[in-house]
């Protein structure tokens, strides 16, 4: 992003990750951001502009948490880079604003050093006071810029405390350049710094007590036992499900008669024809299929934020750890494919947080098999149908959980197979990983962040989704054949045709020709799966309310082959469900995942190798169901 | 409205969308990163290497 | 002794850091005459130091050399 000509200065802000970085980044700027209470969440530089009291612009930079300038990391890299002005496009800042953690102080100060050694100039954001305060820290803010030579603000950035007093200490001229009084010729600059943090902090950051028991740690006591804490997390992860299940039943009923509605009163404007059918059967048939599942997406969303804010991510992590040696990663892959479970893309940018190279190639590899949300239209619309609807949430919570188990299980596998072909590191990376203590939700940035997501899935739902709902009815439609038979008009069509050819490829899974043309649909978009769908399985106007309602399920499940057999047995769904599983139905992750990896050849190969799977895997369940007489 | 306008004014909107995905395909290809790069997420990555 | 080998709930003081992971073990904040706490022991650990609690894989606690604090 270009600096504008306005544009007085450009600071940068660094600190540890978990610092309140990007909190203060927001509340200087006002951009929306996402706020994780896990160490690593940031990974991109954001940008944004403030102005300062006097009514300069200044631009700020939100860098990658680190913490050292070492650079052991992608994303410290990125930091190191953007501060010596190596970051394209950008040159180096004019100031720095070292943010650091009150209460952390011994930990924090040592990157707020290295920054001073750079002979940039600095302030340091004292953060996190009321933490500082609340553990009994004694903190002297006018010794500790004594004694560093540079300006301390003293705040507390979720609660915009201390923002106007440090707008003021950017204030031109801006401070100058410190000079590192802690370093000497002889001395090791380690062990220089070293000394003079525990100095500073006898001086001017008193501790009371040494260690203190906290809430968190009781708390950790029971969510971390190796055995009670397990249980937690599997306890938690099927509440989600059972959640996702129950609670969004209402909003979506009234999504379904609210389209059922929409459909009603546009037949009652339009006489029997191709536009009514366009519109109808289309456009509302195919887009309502995927917005259906909205309630459903923002209730995931909004337990990841949930659980993200408290920092029980964190824990999560750890537990995980064990489980994720195993398949050759380590802890800090963790958090890119939980990413993943939401969406594969920024899943596949956070492993930049991976020092291990090789980890992070494999993670990238397996991302797309933690199921993400685009899967999820599909996956709630033929679950239900496997059990009845009135067996209850929990079974079809247990089924979801089953999915999503057997496509992480899966990418595990293979993780550990091709972790083992790359061989080992050149230098081996170890696990270690900041537990942030436990935190009240923070309420307004995971509301924001699910209105986020929410609005983007609707805009996808009346853009992509829409335009391509258009284009599916079309293909069902013309050529047309002139012919009352809804049959025969459908396999005269050009999707017809097509699902003729497709139909002996897809057989073998357990599916007809019209399943296999709304596969191939959805490799432009999962949820395109539904829309297709619906225009596929459409029952023409029977004059019965409840069917023109158009209840996608209801269509599904009367489906039968030309013979008659019913055509979604419980079989052929288990096959469907295991396709989507497998199969990488998302060119924009192939592009991403070509640049972050920079090969194009792993990533096609990652697309050639799941889409082979997946079909591989669909036909062993349905052929290995058949042998054993499903 | 009768039963020719409407396959016209169908088949009208069909081209439309087919040239509006066409269109928004290319400069996609051409930008990096289809569908706008976010994959329905809603975020956008702002890659520096 | 490592502080792998320390009983949990002991407090400590570092007083050698040993090995390939010293580097980054420094950069977290494990710096020599620092105090702390192991809370948790086994495959990965964690300890409270200044603060907060800090996990670490036993690999690393191997690098660590501890005694009992006064």
């Amino acid at each position: 992003m270009p600096p504008s000509s306005d544009v007085a200065a450009m600071i940068a802000l660094i600190g540890n990750p978990n610092a309140g970085k990007t909190t203060l980044f927001n509340a200087l700027t006002g951009e929306n951001q996402h706020v994780g209470n896990y160490s690593g969440v940031t990974v991109e530089v954001r940008a944004g502009t403030f102005f300062t009291p006097h009514g300069r612009k200044l631009r700020v930079l939100d860098l990658p948490g680190c913490y050292s300038l070492r650079a052991a990391s992608l994303d410290e890299k990125v930091a190191v880079d953007a501060l010596s002005g190596k970051l394209p496009g950008e040159a180096p800042p004019d100031l720095v604003v070292c943010v650091v953690d009150a209460s952390n102080l011994e930990r924090h100060l040592q990157l707020a050093l290295q920054v001073v050694e750079l002979g940039l100039p600095c302030v340091l954001a004292l953060n996190m006071i009321d933490v500082a305060e609340r553990a009994g820290l004694r903190l002297d803010p006018a010794k500790l810029a004594a004694e560093l030579g540079i300006p301390v603000v003293p705040m507390q950035a979720s609660a915009g405390k201390g923002i106007i007093e440090l707008k003021q200490a950017l204030r031109f001229p801006m401070p100058h350049a410190a000079v590192a009084s802690w370093l000497t010729p002889e001395a090791d600059p380690e062990a220089a710094r070293r000394g003079f943090i525990s100095r500073l902090c006898e001086l001017a950051a008193r501790r009371s007590e040494v260690h203190q028991l906290t809430l968190s740690d009781r708390a950790d006591g029971l969510l971390l036992h190796p055995f009670f804490g397990w249980i937690f997390f599997l306890v938690i992860l099927l509440l989600v499900f059972w959640s996702i299940f129950s609670f969004a039943k209402i909003p979506m009923g009234w999504i379904e008669v609210a389209q059922g509605a929409l459909a009603e009163w546009v037949k009652s404007l339009l006489s029997d024809g191709d536009l009514r059918s366009l519109l109808v059967d289309g456009v509302i048939g195919g887009v309502g299929g995927v917005v259906m599942f909205l309630p459903q997406i923002v209730l995931l969303f909004l337990f990841i934020g949930l659980l993200e804010s408290t920092g029980y991510m964190a824990r999560a992590a750890f537990l995980m750890d064990a489980v994720m040696a195993k398949a050759g990663l380590s802890g800090k892959a963790f958090l890119p494919l939980f990413s993943s479970y939401a969406c594969a893309i920024p899943g596949v940018m956070a492993t930049r947080t991976i020092p291990s190279a090789k980890e992070r190639l494999v993670t990238i590899f397996v991302a797309p098999w933690m199921s993400c949300s685009a899967r999820l239209p599909v996956y709630l619309l033929i679950v239900p149908l496997l059990l009845h609807e009135s067996e209850g949430s929990w079974k079809q919570a247990l089924v979801l959980f089953c999915i999503y188990a057997l496509g992480t299980l899966s990418a595990f596998a293979v993780a550990r197979v091709l972790r083992g072909r790359l061989g080992p590191d050149a230098s081996a990376t170890h696990f270690m990983l900041e537990m942030p203590p436990y935190r009240m939700p923070q309420w307004r940035y995971i509301l924001r962040h699910v209105l986020e997501r929410a609005w983007a899935f609707v805009q996808k739902a009346g853009t992509l989704i829409l335009g391509l709902s258009i284009l599916l009815w079309a293909l069902s439609t013309y050529p047309k054949s002139g012919s009352a038979d809804e049959a025969e008009r459908l396999a005269h069509s050009a999707m017809g045709r097509m699902g003729a050819l497709i139909e002996p490829l897809v057989k073998p899974l357990g599916f007809d020709g019209r399943t296999g043309t709304a596969i191939l649909t959805s490799f432009s978009a999962r949820e395109v799966f539904n829309a297709s769908m619906a225009i596929l399985f459409r029952v023409r106007d029977a004059g019965d309310k409840k069917t023109n309602r158009g209840m996608l399920r209801q269509q599904i499940a009367a489906a039968t082959w030309p013979d008659g057999r019913p055509l979604f047995t419980p079989l052929s769904m288990i096959s469907l469900l295991v396709f989507y599983i497998y199969a990488l139905q998302c060119l924009p992750t192939v592009a991403v995942v070509a640049r972050e990896s920079a090969s194009w050849r792993w990533a096609l190969g990652q697309f050639a190798f799941m889409t082979a799977f997946a079909w591989v895997a669909s036909l062993l369940v349905y052929q290995g169901g058949r042998l054993l007489g499903f | 409205m009768s039963a020719e306008w409407q396959s016209l004014t169908a088949l009208g909107l069909v081209l439309l969308t087919a040239a509006v995905l066409v269109l928004r395909l290319v400069r996609a290809s051409r930008g990096g990163g289809g569908c706008g790069g976010c994959g329905g997420c809603g975020k956008r990555p702002q890659t520096r290497k | 002794m490592t502080l792998n080998q320390a009983r949990v709930g002991c407090d400590l003081q570092i007083e050698v850091l040993n090995g390939p992971g010293c580097e980054r073990l420094r950069d977290l904040g494990f710096c020599e005459q620092i105090q702390l706490r192991k809370l948790v022991g086994g495959r990965n650990l964690i300890c409270s130091m200044c603060g907060t609690r800090l996990a670490i894989s036993r690999e690393l606690a191997e690098q660590v050399l501890v005694k009992a604090a006064g």
